[in-house]
C-alpha cells in the first residue's frame, strides 16, 4: 500500500516536472523571437539606423484575408501586403495602384476595359498577370470562399450564378492577355469604379492561395504586391512587417511595421504613454484628457461617416412621424458633441455626410427646439408622456445616455437597453430594437454607400428599420445608373432632404471626428477614412 | 444561555464589532440614501462634468457630472441587495441539497454529492456571464444567477455537519418515535445547522458582492444608469489617468464592505463554534 | 487505494460530461445569433440559412449535442467560428500564457502567504498579527481587476517600476502575479496562521523546545507540516479560480490567455470555441482536484475510503 502511494506520487512530481518543463521550453522559445524583434526596436534611437514603428490596435481576429473579414482593423493591415486595382489616398481621392490608368467605360456604362502595369510583382517573386485578378474574383465569388462582401461586386455579369453554385467561373470577366481584360456588369452601376478601389478588392496571387487554401489570411499566408510583407505574425499578439524591398511603387521609408494587438483600449492608451507603442487611435472619450497633456500628439480626421439614431419605423409610436420629428427638436446636438464628444465631431444637419458629393451645403444644425417638440406631441395627443426603448451597443452608450436625458425633458422616458454585438446584430434582424445608436461609415465619397446600403427598402428591412418610400428608391435607383457625377449629386440631395425631414426616417447627431495620436517622431502619417494605411508614413529618429 | 455566550464571545473581538458596527452604518446608508444626499444619482448635469472633489461634490463627478458619493450610496443599495439576497437563495438550496445528502445518505447522498462537485468545478465568472447573457443583465437576474451558482459550498459544508449529528441519540430517538424525515430536518437538524448557515451567509456575501463588481465590469450585472460599484469602476476606467480619484472611490467602497463582512463573519464563526475554523474551503 | 483512485476517476469523468453537457445547453439559449454575425451586415437569409447547414446547427439541439460529443471522443474539438483556426490549437496557445501567469502568481501566493501566516502566528495577539491579518483581510477583499487597473496606473505607468503590459519575459510577469495571486497569498496567510497556532499549542511541540531543538527548526519542519494539508487544498481549489478568474486581469495587461479568448469568444458567441475551452478548463480542475484528493489520502490516510472527510 504504501508503496503503491509513492509510485502515485513519483508519477504525479514527473508530471508536473514535465508540464512545467513544456512549459519553460515554449516559453524560452517566444522569449527569443521577442528578443530578435525587439532588438531592432530598441535600436531605433541610435545605432543601427533601422526604421521601425510600432503600431497599436484592437485584434480583429478574423485573419488577413479581406475577401472574409469586414474589419477596418484587418484591413489596416491586410492593405499594407495586398493591394487592389485601386484605391483611395489618404485625400480620398482614387488612384491607380495596379493598373497603367483608369478602366475605360463603354458607351452603356456595361463593360470596364482594364490594362494591368507590366513588371508587377508579388512579393513571393510572381509576377501580376490577369489571370491573378481573375482567380480573385472567381475565389470571391466561390460559395465555399465564404466571402462577405460580395454585394460590392454582384453586379459583375455571372457573379450571382457563382454565388448560387450554378456556375463555376466568372462569365463578365474577359481576359484578353495577361495584361489586359474587361469586366462587364449586368447593369450599369456607377460607383463601380469605387468598390475596385476598396480593400475587398484587394488581388491575391492565384497559385499561392491556391496553396495555402482556408489558411489564406492566416499567419504569415498573404503575399501581395503592397510595399510590406509579412515576417510573422502569430494572430494574437503581433504582426511584424518588413519593407518589400522591390515594391513598384517607389521607395517604403519604414523598414519594419510592428502591429501590436491591444484589445482593451485603456491598457493601449497606457501602452503608448509608456512609449511601448508609437501610434494609436485615440477614442473620442479621452480626447479632453489627451487635449490636457499630449496636445501636439493628436491629429484629427473626418471619416466619411454619419452617426445617426437609427430606427423601427414600424414599431410602436416610432411610426407616427411626429414621434420621429420630436425626438429630433428634442436633442441639443451643438451640446451632445461639446460635452460627451468633447469637440469630436459635427453637429448634423442631414443624413448625408457633409464631404460626400450631395450634401447640401446650405442647411444650418437640425433644430434643437424643446418646447416645438412638446407641442408637436402635445398636438399629436401624446399628452400622458411615451415609453420608448433604445437596445445600443457598448460604443453608442454615453451618447444615449445624454439622449435618455434630453428625451425626459419632452415627456418622452426612453429606456436604454446596452447589450453585447451578438445580441444586437440578430435582435436587429428579427426588427425588435425600436431604437438603436449608429455610426454609418462610407468606404469612398459616394452617397450610394451611406444612403443605399442603409435605406433603400429592401436593404432597410433587412437593417430592421422598414424604410420603404419609393420616390426615395426611385431617386436612388436612377443615381447608380447615371455616369454624370452633378446629375447624380442632385438626386442623391434631393433623397436625402425626403429621408431626414420629411420623413424623418433617421435622426442624424453628427458626423463624427477620428482622431489617432502619434509620438512626435512619426512623420507624414494621415488618415483619410477608416483604415490606417503606412504607404507614407516615415519615422524620424534623431 | 446559548446566545449569551455568543454575545460575550463576540464582545472579546473588537475587530468584529467595528466591522458590525460599519455594517449596519451601511445598512443605515442604503435605507436613507436619498435623505443623505441632495443629488439625484442619475441626473445628468453636462457642465459639471469630471469635477475634482470639492465642498460641492464631496467625491467628485463622472463623466455625466453625477456626484460620485451619492452614486456610491446608491450603489451600497445595489450591492448590499445583490450580496444578501443571493446568498439567501444559494443557502436555500445548500441547505436543501445538503440536508438531504447528510440525511438519507446512500444513493441521494451519491447523487448530490456529484451535483456538488460538477458545481464546484464550473468555472465560475464564464457560467455567470453565460447565465447573465441568457437571462439578460438586471438586478433580479443577477440574484438568481448568482444564487444557482455558489450555493455547493454551503451544501458541502451541511452534509458533513448532518452526517456528523444524526446518529446522535436524540435523533434516532426522534426516528424511532415516529417523526417524520420532514419534521426531523426542520425541527432538529436546522437549529444544529443555523450557525453555520450563519457564518456561510455573511462569508458569502462578500464574494457575491465581488462577483457583482465583476459581472458589472464586463457589462453584464447592473445595467447603466444604475449605479453599481462595479459598473462605476469600469465607467471610470477611463479617466484614471487625469481623475484617479474617479476610480479610487467606488474600488474604496467595496474594500470597506467586502472586508468588513468577511471581518464580521470571521468573527461569528469564532463565536459561534471555533470547530468551524478549519473547515471551510476543503473539497 | 487502488479501488479509491478508479472510483474518483470514473467521478471526474462523469463531472467533466456533466459540465459539458450543461454548458452546451446553456450556451444555446443565449440569444444571439452567431450565424447572421459571421456573415456580415449584407447576408441574405438564404445565404445564412445555407451556412447554418454547412455548420451542422441546422439539426436539432440534442444532434448537435451529440455530433459534438462523438468529435470530442475523436480529440476534434471542432473550429472557431470567427478566428477560422482550430479550438484546440487556440485554447492550447492561450493555456500556455495562463498557465505560466497562474503558477506566477502560484510563487507570489505561496512565498507571500507563508511569510505573513508564519510571521503572524508567531507574534499571536500582538500588533504584527494583527496588521498582517487586516492586510490579508484587505487583499481578499479587493476585487482583483481593480487591482490590476491600481497597479498597472502605479507600479507601471507611474513609477516605471514594471511594464505595464504584455508578456516578453520574466519581469513582465510581476504586475498580473501580483494582481492575481495578493488574493491567494491572504488566504494561505490565515490558514497558515491558524494551523500553526493550532500546532504549536500542541505537546510535541512543547517537547521538542524542552529537547532545545531549534526555534526555526520547530516551526519550518514540525509546524509548517501540520499546515500543508489545508495549504494543498486552497491551492488546488484556487488553480480553477486563477484559470479563470483571470479573465479580467488578462484583459488589463494584454495576456492572450484562456480567460481572454473566453471573454471574446461568449461575447461574439463562438460556441464551439466557450465549449472546447470550458471543457479544457474544466478538465484541469477536475484533475488538480483529483489529485488533491489523493495526496489529501497519502497525507492523512484516514480520510480515505469512503470519500467521506
Amino acid at each position: 500500500m504504501r508503496k503503491n502511494i509513492k509510485k502515485y506520487l513519483a508519477a504525479f512530481a514527473a508530471l508536473s516536472l514535465l508540464l512545467t518543463a513544456c512549459g519553460g521550453a515554449k516559453d524560452a522559445k517566444s522569449d527569443s523571437s521577442a528578443d530578435t524583434t525587439q532588438a531592432g526596436e530598441t535600436k531605433t534611437g541610435s545605432g543601427t539606423g533601422e526604421k521601425v514603428l510600432k503600431f497599436g490596435q484592437a485584434n480583429a481576429g478574423t485573419g488577413l484575408d479581406m475577401q472574409k473579414s469586414t474589419s477596418s482593423g484587418a484591413a489596416s493591415i491586410a492593405d499594407e501586403v495586398t493591394e487592389s486595382l485601386l484605391r483611395f489616398n489618404d485625400k480620398n481621392e482614387e488612384e491607380v495602384v495596379l493598373l497603367t490608368d483608369f478602366p475605360k467605360v463603354s458607351d452603356d456604362g456595361l463593360t470596364y476595359s482594364f490594362e494591368l502595369k507590366k513588371g508587377v510583382k508579388f512579393t513571393n517573386g510572381v509576377e501580376l498577370t490577369t489571370k491573378d485578378v481573375q482567380y480573385t474574383f472567381e475565389r470571391m465569388f466561390t460559395p465555399e470562399t465564404g466571402a462577405k462582401s460580395t454585394t460590392y461586386f454582384d453586379m459583375i455579369k455571372g457573379a450571382k450564378d457563382m454565388l448560387a453554385g450554378s456556375a463555376t467561373s466568372l462569365s463578365g470577366f474577359e481576359a484578353v492577355d495577361d495584361y489586359h481584360f474587361n469586366i462587364v456588369l449586368e447593369q450599369p452601376f456607377a460607383p463601380f469604379v469605387k468598390n475596385l478601389g476598396t480593400s475587398y478588392a484587394d488581388i491575391f496571387p492565384a497559385e499561392a492561395t491556391k496553396a495555402a487554401g482556408a489558411d489564406w489570411g492566416i499567419g504569415t499566408n498573404l503575399i501581395g504586391t503592397g510595399p510590406y510583407k509579412i515576417l510573422s505574425n502569430d494572430d494574437t499578439t503581433e504582426v511584424v512587417l518588413v519593407k518589400n524591398e522591390d515594391y513598384h511603387g517607389g521607395n517604403v521609408n519604414l523598414d519594419t511595421l510592428r502591429v501590436l494587438y491591444y484589445d482593451d483600449a485603456q491598457t493601449k492608451l497606457i501602452a503608448y504613454e509608456n512609449g511601448d507603442i508609437d501610434l494609436s487611435d485615440l477614442p473620442a472619450s479621452q480626447l479632453e484628457q489627451y487635449e490636457a497633456n499630449h496636445a501636439d500628439e493628436i491629429k484629427k480626421y473626418y471619416p466619411l461617416g454619419t452617426t445617426f439614431i437609427s430606427l423601427n419605423l414600424k414599431s410602436e409610436y416610432i411610426s407616427d412621424v411626429n414621434v420621429r420629428k420630436a425626438i429630433s427638436l428634442a436633442i441639443n446636438r451643438e451640446e451632445l458633441v461639446n460635452t460627451i464628444l468633447a469637440g469630436a465631431g459635427i453637429p448634423a444637419t442631414t443624413f448625408l455626410n457633409n464631404k460626400i458629393p450631395g450634401h447640401d451645403d446650405s442647411l444650418p444644425v437640425m433644430e434643437y427646439n424643446p418646447e416645438k417638440a412638446k407641442k408637436i406631441l402635445a398636438d399629436a395627443g401624446y399628452n400622458s408622456g411615451i415609453n420608448l426603448t433604445a437596445e445600443v451597443r457598448d460604443t453608442d452608450e454615453a451618447i444615449f445616455n445624454a439622449i435618455q436625458g434630453y428625451l425626459e425633458e419632452v415627456g418622452i422616458h426612453l429606456e436604454v437597453k446596452k447589450v453585447d454585438n451578438a445580441t444586437w446584430n440578430s435582435d436587429r434582424a428579427a426588427g425588435n430594437v425600436q431604437m438603436t445608436g449608429m455610426q454609418w461609415n462610407a468606404l469612398y465619397p459616394d452617397a450610394d454607400f451611406q444612403m443605399y446600403n442603409y435605406f433603400y427598402s429592401k436593404n432597410s428591412n433587412n437593417r430592421g428599420v422598414f424604410y420603404d418610400n419609393a420616390e426615395y428608391d426611385k431617386l436612388l435607383d436612377d443615381a447608380r445608373a447615371s455616369t454624370d457625377e452633378k446629375q447624380r449629386a442632385e438626386l442623391y440631395k434631393q433623397a436625402d432632404h425626403i429621408l431626414t425631414f420629411e420623413d424623418y426616417a433617421a435622426i442624424p447627431l453628427y458626423y463624427p471626428q477620428s482622431q489617432f495620436i502619434a509620438k512626435p517622431f512619426v512623420k507624414d502619417f494621415t488618415v483619410g477614412n477608416l483604415i490606417y494605411h503606412f504607404w507614407n508614413v516615415d519615422v524620424d529618429m534623431k | 444561555m446559548y446566545h449569551s455566550d455568543i454575545l460575550k464571545n463576540m464582545a472579546k473581538n473588537k475587530i468584529a464589532i467595528l466591522s458590525a458596527m460599519i455594517l449596519i452604518c451601511l445598512v443605515i446608508i442604503c435605507i436613507f440614501a436619498p435623505f443623505l444626499t441632495p443629488y439625484d444619482p442619475n441626473k445628468q448635469a453636462l457642465n459639471d462634468r469630471l469635477l475634482a472633489p470639492s465642498m460641492t461634490h464631496l467625491w467628485g463627478t463622472d463623466q455625466y457630472g453625477r456626484d460620485i458619493l451619492t452614486r456610491c450610496i446608491y450603489g451600497c443599495r445595489i450591492s448590499l441587495s445583490v450580496g444578501i439576497i443571493s446568498q439567501l437563495i444559494a443557502t436555500f438550496i445548500g441547505y436543501f441539497l445538503g440536508v438531504a445528502a447528510g440525511y438519507f445518505g446512500e444513493i441521494v447522498d451519491d447523487i448530490i454529492s456529484f451535483i456538488i462537485q460538477v458545481f464546484s468545478s464550473f468555472p465560475f465568472l464564464l457560467f455567470a456571464m453565460a447565465l447573465m447573457y441568457a437571462l439578460g443583465a438586471g438586478k433580479v437576474n443577477l440574484y438568481l444567477s448568482l444564487g444557482f451558482l455558489s450555493w455547493a459550498a454551503t451544501a458541502r459544508l451541511i452534509r458533513s455537519k448532518v452526517m456528523e449529528i444524526k446518529n446522535q441519540e436524540y435523533i434516532q430517538a426522534c426516528k424511532i418515535d415516529g417523526g417524520s424525515n420532514l419534521r426531523i430536518i426542520l425541527k432538529h437538524l436546522l437549529p444544529n445547522c443555523i450557525p453555520m448557515l450563519i457564518v456561510s451567509i455573511t462569508l458569502g456575501i462578500p464574494n457575491a458582492i465581488l462577483s457583482e463588481a465583476s459581472l458589472s465590469y464586463l457589462g453584464l450585472g447592473i445595467p447603466v444608469p444604475t449605479a453599481s460599484w462595479g459598473n462605476m469602476i469600469a465607467e471610470s476606467q477611463q479617466f484614471i489617468r487625469s481623475n484617479t480619484y474617479y476610480s479610487l472611490f467606488p474600488g474604496l467602497c467595496i474594500i470597506v464592505t467586502v472586508m468588513a463582512f468577511n471581518m464580521f463573519g470571521d468573527g461569528l464563526r469564532d463565536a459561534l463554534d471555533p470547530k468551524l475554523h478549519s473547515q471551510k474551503g476543503g473539497l | 487505494m487502488k479501488s479509491y483512485i478508479i472510483k474518483r476517476a470514473c467521478l471526474a469523468l462523469g463531472i467533466i460530461f456533466c459540465i459539458s453537457l450543461i454548458t452546451f445547453f446553456v450556451l444555446n439559449v443565449i440569444p444571439g445569433d452567431v450565424v447572421a454575425a459571421m456573415l456580415g451586415d449584407f447576408a441574405s437569409k438564404d445565404a445564412i440559412e445555407a451556412a447554418r447547414a454547412q455548420m451542422g446547427l441546422d439539426v436539432s439541439l440534442p444532434m448537435q449535442y451529440i455530433n459534438w460529443l462523438k468529435n470530442i471522443l475523436t480529440g476534434n474539438f471542432g473550429n472557431s467560428y470567427f478566428q477560422r483556426k482550430a479550438v484546440l490549437t487556440l485554447i492550447v496557445n492561450a493555456f500556455k500564457y495562463t498557465f505560466t501567469m497562474a503558477i506566477a502568481a502560484y510563487i507570489v501566493a505561496i512565498i507571500l502567504g507563508l511569510l505573513t501566516g508564519i510571521f503572524a502566528a508567531l507574534y499571536h495577539d500582538k500588533l504584527p498579527d494583527r496588521i498582517l491579518m487586516s492586510i490579508s483581510v484587505f487583499g481578499i477583499s479587493a476585487p482583483s481587476f481593480w487591482i490590476a487597473i491600481i497597479l498597472q496606473i502605479v507600479a507601471g505607468l507611474r513609477l516605471g517600476w514594471f511594464p505595464v503590459s504584455g508578456i516578453k519575459s520574466g519581469i513582465w510577469w510581476v504586475l498580473p502575479a501580483f494582481s492575481l495571486g495578493i488574493r491567494s497569498a491572504a488566504t494561505i496567510a490565515r490558514v497558515t496562521r491558524t494551523s500553526m497556532l493550532e500546532v504549536l499549542k500542541q505537546d510535541f511541540i512543547r517537547t521538542a523546545y524542552a529537547k532545545g531543538l531549534s526555534k526555526r527548526r520547530i516551526i519550518f519542519v514540525h509546524a509548517l507540516r501540520n499546515a500543508l494539508v489545508p495549504i494543498i487544498t486552497i491551492l488546488g481549489n484556487d488553480f480553477g479560480v486563477l484559470l479563470t478568474g483571470s479573465m479580467i486581469t488578462e484583459n488589463v495587461f494584454n495576456i492572450p490567455g484562456i480567460g481572454k479568448l473566453l471573454i471574446d469568444a461568449i461575447n461574439r458567441r463562438d460556441i464551439p470555441l466557450v465549449q472546447g475551452g470550458v471543457i479544457y478548463v474544466a478538465g484541469i480542475c477536475v484533475i488538480i482536484y483529483f489529485i488533491v484528493d489523493i495526496l489529501y489520502a497519502v497525507i492523512n490516510p484516514n480520510i480515505r475510503l469512503g470519500g467521506e472527510k
